[in-house]
């Protein structure tokens, strides 16, 4: 029951991406500015004619090739702010800049997965792990060709051609991932990817995120409920306030990497899930924390 | 909790369960009551039908008992046979024609508010105003022939297709087309790869009511006024007192719509492999 997915080489990646050699990407890092900056954003929403503030003044940044999470009590538009990010929804005030240009044309360019694995039914795995490609009109076969290359990595070889509710919800998450990867956008939204799993499948999951994105060298932003997934994966971690959302706390999380999941039961680790969750609690005794 | 999907599909079926005497087993005894219970049913109608007539001596005319209308559908079988391909055409041209109408409506009312606003109130009255009124209309403007009743029975059978599908379009999870968008599809992308995909399992339980009513609809269509066809053959039987033929042609006129219908369900069955599954796998979740 318990499969650990290895990568079949280390630097798979290249087989999907541009950029290719792995000296190449440690150049691009070094010199890496801000892939995205968000200033001052401010999110109202009119509830019956009274207007409910979402999110007051966010200021965020994220450099090239980083994983940051973005953690709050249930309600504080962490949500909200990823569609703003991906461009479903627009900001009520502030500006968002991508590679320090101001960018309102986000929709369709930044990669988002749900919590929920939003798998069409009527498709195969295949079918739908392709669905990026397939919109952007690249050839069929090609498109097919990338995507069974990277089956076996993502646990699903043997099952492309059934259909998602067949599946597990781990392998239906890793499906929404691999639909994720294939449609290469440089920066990726996570909105609680693993929030519906059991916990042994999430620590399966978040273990072969770590791999997938250490490999990988994508910028991420990731909303999670869950502290340790938080301290675990990220760079950064962007602590939020309840309702309307602001930014609380931005803790570094520098424990070394590649990072392994046992780490979650050392000393570093532990106090920097006690620094999260103390900012957590400080803000709302009743906001409760997931 | 679902890990390995093979192991749960496969457990009903395992060896041991299987190698118990089946005919004891539950499945048997329920599957037994499920074709016997019927069937035993319709003899015990057909039973009793024809020993009343018998025992109280009821006059043919007034109610033939059933032996004698299984002796009318063999002896007047080339009759029947020649008014049932009548009718059989004027359903099957019928049905195709609403469900094309159908489904263009139902798409242009999905992807365009304002034809939905232009377009609803017209759908709707289509169906207020009884169909046995417009009958005689269209005998007056286009005449005898077929075109009459392939009309009326598009009348009456495009609204549930309509319906159905518009509400099968308008269907589709929000947050899927949200995740459409971000991977960069356009208004057309969504309409063609979700919307309508979606829209598939409601189109087919419209088609499932409309089949039957295209069968009523041509009925009526003969009735109004037609030189052929089962309609026009139970009216001119009718009317000369031949009732077991009346009998003989409501008969073939209910095996026409049984099997289309079951025809209907079997091409949703293959058109749709995904949407079994989908429909098993919900009922594995409840349980």
């Amino acid at each position: 029951m318990v499969v650990r997915y290895k990568p079949t080489t280390i630097c798979f990646w290249p087989i999907i991406v541009k950029m290719t050699s792995s000296a190449e990407y440690a150049a691009a890092q070094a010199s890496s500015g801000p892939k995205m900056e968000l200033y001052g954003i401010d999110k109202d929403f009119s509830v019956d004619r009274n207007a409910l503030t979402v999110l007051r003044g966010i200021d965020l940044s994220v450099r090239e090739g980083e994983f940051i999470s973005l953690i709050g009590p249930s309600g504080c538009g962490k949500s909200t702010l990823l569609n703003i990010i991906a461009g479903l929804e627009e900001p009520t005030k502030g500006d968002i800049r991508t590679d320090g240009q101001r960018n309102d044309r986000r929709l369709g360019a930044i990669g988002y997965m749900h919590q929920k694995d939003l798998l069409l039914p009527w498709r195969t795995v295949l079918d739908n792990a392709v669905l990026g490609l397939e919109l952007r009109g690249k050839p069929r076969s090609q498109i097919r060709r990338q995507a069974l290359e990277l089956m076996e990595y993502f646990g699903l070889k043997g099952f492309e051609k059934n259909y998602p509710s067949l599946l597990s919800g781990g392998m239906r998450q890793r499906v929404a991932f691999l639909r994720t990867v294939l449609a290469d956008h440089e920066i990726i939204l996570l909105d609680e990817p693993f929030g519906a799993l059991d916990a042994l499948t999430r620590a399966n999951m978040q273990e072969w995120l770590l791999e997938l994105w250490e490999s990988w060298g994508k910028t991420v932003i990731m909303v999670t409920h869950d502290v340790e997934e938080a301290v675990l994966l990220s760079d950064r971690v962007y602590v939020f306030t309840a309702r309307p959302g602001r930014v609380k706390l931005v803790l570094p999380v520098d424990l070394p990497r590649p990072r392994r999941y046992g780490m979650v039961t050392e000393d570093d680790f532990v106090k920097m899930k006690a620094a999260v969750i103390a900012a957590l609690r400080g803000n709302d005794v009743r906001g409760g924390i997931a | 909790m679902r890990e390995d999907p093979i192991a749960i599909y496969s457990e009903a079926e395992e060896p041991s369960q299987r190698a118990t005497l089946w005919v004891l087993s539950k499945n048997y005894v329920s599957a037994m009551l499920q074709w016997a219970l019927p069937v035993a049913l319709i003899f015990a109608v057909l039973g009793v039908w024809e020993g009343a007539v018998r025992l109280f001596n009821v006059a043919r005319w007034l109610l033939p008992p059933p032996s004698s209308i299984g002796a009318e559908l063999f002896e007047s079988r080339s009759l029947l046979l020649r008014h049932s391909l009548v009718t059989l055409e004027e359903v099957l041209l019928g049905f195709a024609l609403a469900l094309v109408v159908g489904i263009g409506l139902a798409a242009a009312i999905a992807y365009s508010r304002l034809v939905e606003r232009a377009a609803y109130p017209f759908v709707i009255a289509s169906q207020t105003v009884p169909v046995i009124v417009i009958a005689p209309l269209l005998l007056i403007w286009i005449g005898y022939g077929i075109w009459p009743k392939i009309i009326v029975v598009v009348l009456i059978s495009f609204f549930p297709i309509v319906i159905n599908t518009v509400d099968g379009l308008k269907s589709a999870d929000p947050d899927m087309l949200n995740m459409m968008r971000t991977l960069g599809a356009n208004r057309w992308q969504l309409f063609t790869k979700v919307q309508v995909p979606s829209s598939i399992p409601f189109l087919f339980s419209g088609v499932r009511v409309a089949i039957a009513l295209s069968v009523i609809g041509a009925v009526i269509g003969e009735w109004v006024g037609a030189s052929a066809g089962l309609g026009y053959l139970i009216t001119r039987s009718a009317s000369q007192f031949l009732t077991d033929r009346v009998f003989a042609s409501i008969f073939i006129l209910s095996v026409i719509g049984i099997t289309l219908f079951a025809l209907v369900v079997l091409i949703e069955r293959y058109a749709m492999p995904w949407y079994q599954w989908e429909k098993r796998d919900k009922v594995m979740k409840r349980n």
